[in-house]
């Protein structure tokens, strides 16, 4: 039945794979798309801290260019197109800012540009967490690390609704526009209190109707049960994971210290 | 199937806290980083934050009204803000703030004061989480945030504008705009969610 499922959804000969596998009952791990969610929790974590803690341009590139192999180990270098275009018009639009040199204006935009630089590896790397973490998988790690249940079943239900949300405001703009209420930018700072109104109950209320119906789903399929769940798909930390992970975060440290170091090159220089 | 007390949260209980805190986020993230790209207007980031997000926080603690509520939804929180900004002392502040709203609302889940005093609490709590290494660390902020490639007259405006007094002010800002969020949530509350029959109208 899931083959057929997933042929009917004509969806990329990826997942297709993977639903195949699962069917027969084979764990085979499809490149870094299905690493065990724990180690992409990790390795999520530790890159945000190191890009927190230092970053200096030359640093942000080697990033990009680290989660954009990630990218691309995942199947997913399509998606990563939008990205690296962003990060490329914010470069241009920051050397423009640099040769018209008119001091508060630098002062000002470059601060703004280089935060949308240094948040951009970061915001792809957690794109990549969102999307490929299955939320049974999850569930079942979670399990196995003791975690609370209310915990756990509530930060599945917010990882897998966190992209819901972006859509929904988008259905409501759409619905907005259809029945011509104005949305534009001085309606938004002259009736503050009314735009976020229009666009925060339909949300809400909308939100509150699938968090019933999934509630109703989940009860169905039996969640609330005392018994151990199971999981079609083994759950476990492999050693290509281990291996990934140790990798993935002897290059953060190793590009932690690369930072510092230019860091003391650029003062020894402006000392002399 | 056990029937327990409504005392104890229940599955559904707990969707609905993961759908609530994932608009609740999204919506604080979209709205920093709208407000935010100057550095005087970035200050009052949370207090503006706060106005929209009192309707989500009031809906959130009206529906479920439990025992654990405020803190459930504080990890919640704080583990997604910690995933995308890397931030140590937002967790640190959203849970300890949580912890305290959790302590406020103890034994009245829907008494409509006591909800309000503990949303001005986790508020002020984005808020120190936000500005405290600025204020409390200043000097080694400030190097770090030059090394880090910030510009330097940037920094130092931010710095400026930022100390212990106005910290304060900022903190009372922020406590002023998640009253007035909290408000508008009270009369959002009425006009249309106990209307839509989502909450009960008691």
């Amino acid at each position: 039945m899931q083959v057929e499922m997933s042929s009917k959804a004509s969806s990329v000969s990826l997942a297709r794979q993977t639903n195949i596998n699962q069917l027969l009952g084979i764990d085979k791990k499809n490149g870094l798309r299905d690493i065990d969610p724990r180690v992409k929790m990790f390795i999520t974590l530790a890159f945000s801290t190191m890009l927190f803690c230092t970053a200096k341009e030359l640093t942000i590139l080697i990033s990009l260019l680290m989660v954009f192999v990630i990218f691309l180990f995942s199947g997913m270098a399509k998606k990563s197109i939008k990205f690296i275009l962003a990060y490329m018009i914010i470069v241009v639009f920051n050397y423009v800012i640099h040769l018209m040199s008119i001091e508060a204006l630098t002062v000002l935009l470059s601060a703004i540009t280089y935060t949308m630089l240094k948040f951009i590896p970061m915001v792809m790397l957690s794109y990549w967490l969102f999307s490929t973490v299955k939320v049974n998988e999850l569930i079942v790690a979670l399990e196995q690390m003791k975690i609370p249940k209310s915990i756990i079943l509530s930060l599945a239900v917010l990882f897998r609704f966190l992209p819901t949300v972006t859509e929904e405001l988008g259905y409501i703009r759409d619905t907005m526009k259809m029945r011509n209420i104005d949305l534009s930018f001085n309606r938004a700072i002259l009736h503050p209190i009314k735009t976020t109104e229009y666009m925060l109950i339909p949300l809400l209320l909308r939100s509150v109707k699938i968090s019933d119906e999934l509630a109703a789903a989940a009860l169905t399929r039996g969640i609330d049960g005392e018994n151990k769940r199971t999981s079609l798909r083994k759950v476990y930390i492999s050693f290509p994971d281990i291996l990934f992970a140790v990798l993935f975060i002897l290059f953060t440290a190793f590009l932690y210290q690369f930072d510092r170091q230019i860091v003391e090159f650029s003062m020894t220089r402006t000392w002399l | 199937m056990n029937i327990q007390s409504s005392s104890k949260m229940q599955v559904k209980d707990f969707i609905t806290l993961g759908v609530l805190n994932a608009v609740f986020t999204v919506l604080f993230i979209l709205l920093t980083v709208v407000v935010g790209i100057f550095p005087v207007t970035g200050i009052f980031a949370p207090a503006i934050a706060a106005i929209p997000l009192g309707v989500i926080f009031i809906l959130l603690m009206i529906k479920v009204a439990k025992k654990g509520t405020l803190l459930v939804s504080g990890v919640l929180q704080a583990v997604i803000l910690f995933l995308l900004s890397g931030s140590w002392t937002f967790v640190v502040a959203i849970i300890s703030a949580t912890l305290l709203g959790e302590l406020l609302v103890w034994g009245a889940y829907k008494d409509l004061h006591r909800i309000t005093i503990s949303y001005v609490v986790l508020i002020c709590g984005y808020a120190l989480g936000s500005f405290a290494p600025i204020v409390f660390f200043t000097e080694s902020w400030r190097t770090a945030s030059v090394a880090n490639g910030y510009n330097a007259s940037y920094v130092n405006a931010f710095t400026e504008i930022l100390n212990g007094p106005i910290l304060l002010g900022v903190l009372a800002v922020s406590a002023l705009g998640a009253l007035l969020g909290a408000v508008l949530g009270k009369k959002m509350l009425k006009k249309h969610f106990v209307k839509a029959g989502v909450i009960s109208g008691d």
